[in-house]
């Protein structure tokens, strides 16, 4: 196991990847903070599998506020796939050190088609959001996560 | 037709076309894929649903989500039937397995499906990650009731 991880779960014997929910405040237990520190050291070449883990649960938070309370099965599936394909880019990132072989590519470029066909599906069962119920959600959460200025 | 098939497998070969067929590993000179193998990393056994393994591999809350990863390539195009007759449909195919090997590049073996006519084809991949391939296919005419031959090209896979 690497260093950081035995320091995180010493810190926090559950760890901080298992899942929060909605209405803990620290949705899938990864705050913005620790989020944007994870960015930097993908940025940096520098990630470990703590980043990839922050950054994935950071993703599951943000976009779960874009799926019904409480979920549906499809929902769910829809966005655990979403989950799921952020990962693997993430993965190969972290593996690759920023450096993508030409079968990370293949493989990153396939699951998002995947995801893109399955969404199209998933949009005709459910309706589209228009663009206005798009910002006003996006504004939303901007609120939620404590970002002012810019007319919020 | 037939000169064309017969130097598909050689075309595979010249650099422009070996730039742009670029999966697999490179270092690795045959390799060999199940159409269900797409590469997606698993996460390790014992890993709780909806968590992450000591690598950072997520384990989705439910195994649908894997299984709408792990089925296998679709691809879409166009079908050209010679025998037993001048025919051209839409074609729908399932990727049942793909090879590589020095020189020729990745070749995918496909299941498919088009207006009156079933058929197993061999594609030769020309273009990655859009996956474009050409190739010869063996057909049952559904009409005439014979087998036939034909040629295929796919424009997308998903």
């Amino acid at each position: 196991m690497e260093p950081d991880l035995q320091e995180q779960r010493a810190r926090d014997p559950e760890g901080d990847q298992v899942p929060c929910g909605r209405g803990s405040g620290k949705p899938y237990g990864a705050s913005a903070g620790g989020a944007a520190d994870a960015i930097i050291d993908f940025l940096g070449a520098r990630a470990t599998a703590r980043d990839v883990g922050t950054l994935t649960f950071f993703f599951k938070g943000f976009v779960n506020q874009f799926f019904p309370d409480p979920l549906g099965p499809d929902d769910l599936v829809f966005r655990e796939l979403l989950v799921k394909t952020w990962n693997e880019i993430l993965v190969r990132l972290e593996e690759g050190h920023d450096k993508l072989t030409g079968q990370d590519i293949e493989v990153i470029g396939f699951a998002l088609r995947r995801v893109y066909f399955v969404g199209q599906a998933y949009q005709n069962e459910k309706g589209k959001f228009t663009l206005v119920q798009w910002m006003e959600k996006l504004v939303g959460i901007a609120k939620e996560a404590g970002i002012s200025g810019l007319g919020l | 037709m037939k000169l064309m098939f017969c130097l598909l497998p050689f075309v595979g070969g010249c650099s422009f076309l070996s730039a742009l067929d670029f999966g697999g590993v490179e270092k690795i000179p045959f390799e060999f894929r199940l159409g269900t193998d797409h590469g997606i990393h698993q996460a390790a056994p014992g890993t709780k649903d909806g968590a992450v393994d000591d690598k950072g591999v997520y384990k989705p809350e439910t195994p649908a989500a894997s299984a709408l990863l792990e089925f296998p390539n679709v691809h879409a195009g166009m079908m050209v039937e010679i025998r037993p007759k001048a025919h051209l449909t839409p074609v729908v195919q399932l990727e049942a397995c793909s090879a590589k090997a020095p020189y020729v590049g990745w070749w995918e073996i496909q299941v498919g499906a088009g207006a009156n006519v079933a058929e197993v084809y061999l594609g030769k991949k020309l273009l990655s990650v859009w996956e474009i391939t050409v190739g010869p296919c063996f057909l049952r005419d559904i009409d005439q009731h014979k087998f036939g031959f034909g040629g295929i090209g796919t424009v997308i896979k998903f």
